[in-house]
Order: C-alpha cells, then sequence, then structure tokens
C-alpha cells in the first residue's frame, strides 16, 4: 500500500521532488528506504522560476573557487547574514562550485540575487543527477568522499535540485531576518 | 605548508584553503616518506582559514593511513571554519584533537 513519503531523519525543510521514485516503508521502529532507479528516468526533472534580471553571474572552473568564496562571502555580508551564516553559505556554494569542476564539465555559472526575505545563490554546470536521494544520507565517518550535496544539506535553509540530461541547477535559499 | 620533523613526531603545518584546488598539495606531501618514520603525525590545522569537503576526505586519508602502518595521528583545533566542517562530518569525536602540535596526545 503506498503510504505518504517522509523523511524524519531531514532536520531542515526538505522539498521532495518526484516521490513516487523513491518508496519509503516504514516499519515500526525503523525504516528503511528504497531507492528505485529507473531506467534514463531524471528524479529532478523540472524547471525553477526564471532568476530576477538583476541576479550576479560568476562564471567559474577549478582555479575560480576561491573567486566564487570570496562573492558569495562579500553578498552574504551586504545582505546581513550574520557570521557563521555566511560562512555555512561559503561552504555550501564552494561544495555546489566543486562538484561543478568534479562532476558537471569542469565547472559552472554561479548566480546570486536578493528576494525580500531571502538571499539566494545558485549553480549550474552541465551535469546530470539521477540519484533521486542524493545528498540525503549521511555518509560514514570512514567514508572519504561524496559529502558535498548532503553539507550543503545540512547548511542551508531550502535547497532545490534540478537536473535533467542537459544540466543540473542547484538553488539554496538562505533567510534573511529584517 | 610546512614539514617539521622532530623527535617523536612530524608536523604537516597547513595555511591558507584546503580545497579542490589545493588538497592535490597536501595528498602528495603525505606521501613523502619523511612523513612516515616517526611515532606520531600531526596535522596542524590552525592557520587553515578554509577547508572542504575535498579537504577533509585528505585529513581522513592522512588519518587511516597513519593508523594503518601503526603511526599515531592528531589534528590541532582550527579556526573556526574547521571546527564546524569537522564537527558536522562527525569526524572531529573519531580523531585526537591536541591544543598545540608540540602537547602530546591524550
Amino acid at each position: 500500500m503506498a503510504k505518504p513519503a517522509s523523511i524524519t531523519s531531514a532536520t531542515r525543510p526538505v522539498e521532495l521532488r518526484s516521490t513516487a521514485a523513491v518508496k519509503v516503508a516504514l516499519a515500526e521502529d525503523s525504516f528503511r528506504h528504497e531507492a528505485l532507479f529507473y531506467n534514463g528516468e531524471a528524479p529532478f526533472d523540472g524547471s525553477l522560476p526564471a532568476p530576477p534580471a538583476e541576479h550576479e553571474q560568476l562564471l567559474f572552473t577549478r582555479l575560480g573557487l576561491g573567486a566564487v568564496r570570496n562573492l558569495v562571502s562579500l553578498r552574504a555580508s551586504e545582505a546581513g547574514l550574520g557570521l557563521d551564516v555566511g560562512e555555512e553559505l561559503v561552504l555550501a556554494i564552494n561544495e555546489l562550485a566543486t562538484n561543478s569542476v568534479q562532476y558537471g564539465g569542469g565547472g559552472g555559472a554561479l548566480r546570486i540575487w536578493r528576494e525580500p526575505d531571502a538571499f539566494v545563490c545558485e549553480v549550474r554546470d552541465r551535469g546530470f543527477i539521477r540519484d533521486p536521494l542524493v545528498g540525503r544520507l549521511a555518509p560514514p565517518v570512514e567514508q572519504h568522499g561524496g559529502r558535498g550535496l548532503w553539507l550543503v544539506n545540512q547548511l542551508c535553509d531550502l535547497v532545490q535540485i534540478r537536473s535533467a540530461p542537459s544540466g543540473t541547477v542547484v538553488r539554496v535559499h538562505t533567510q534573511v531576518r529584517r | 605548508m610546512d614539514v617539521r620533523r622532530q623527535r617523536d613526531r612530524v608536523v604537516l603545518h597547513l595555511e591558507g584553503e584546503l580545497d579542490l584546488a589545493s588538497s592535490p598539495i597536501l595528498e602528495r606531501a603525505l606521501e613523502g616518506a619523511e612523513i612516515a618514520e616517526t611515532p606520531l603525525l600531526v596535522l596542524d590545522l590552525d592557520d587553515l582559514r578554509f577547508v572542504d569537503s575535498t579537504g577533509l576526505r585528505i585529513i581522513l586519508l592522512a588519518h587511516e593511513r597513519a593508523r594503518g602502518r601503526g603511526q599515531e595521528f592528531a589534528i590541532t583545533p582550527g579556526s573556526s571554519q574547521v571546527q564546524r566542517l569537522l564537527s558536522i562530518t562527525n569526524v572531529a569525536e573519531h580523531m585526537r584533537v591536541i591544543a598545540s602540535p608540540d602537547d602530546l596526545p591524550v
């Protein structure tokens, strides 16, 4: 019987897309999940609202990761985000940009803009995410790699992923308290 | 980054930012023969301004290799950014943290 999808381990707001691709089975005290990988399915298919015209864009490759961090740090500070929040956002966007360099065609585009109550950053690249649970499972301590998107989910208020064979965009919203 | 050899330990002092671009430098340094010759290997993180998951991967690798050859391994606490990453990822509690690179590991 189909049950409503529920992921209890998430501590931050989670946006679930294409929940049909993720079957969550709840047992009495524990829960297990099965990720179903369909041939050619894109679990994060779809698009996001276009950024406002006045967004800022920075193209980057491996050598531009420092520039990505510097720009996020500067704009986060200008937006009035606290030092800790800014530092976490710098790490999160750095992880996304690093993924772009490693798995998204060698680089990507960072876009930044303000919304009435949020500071928004997004990273676009040419990669394609097929794993519907990407970034949702805590990697064991002895695991060396594969932490990037998991960290982003730990660090950010809202993370939206859209991915198709033509490319991936990850948009991160940070609440601005006024 | 500099490598300091003392009687009982090798201290790798890291500075700046440890990311995808700079991690290979640390990875190569960890392959140096002198790294393995002392009872203790210390990664001094106190002057590291930034570390990400790529840098963390190399720190975990250093830890695993040291333990694999029977060498003690320790890190210094690092900046607030470094401490936050080690804490979120649960790595700090799996490593010996010493207050300064010359301290004895507890």
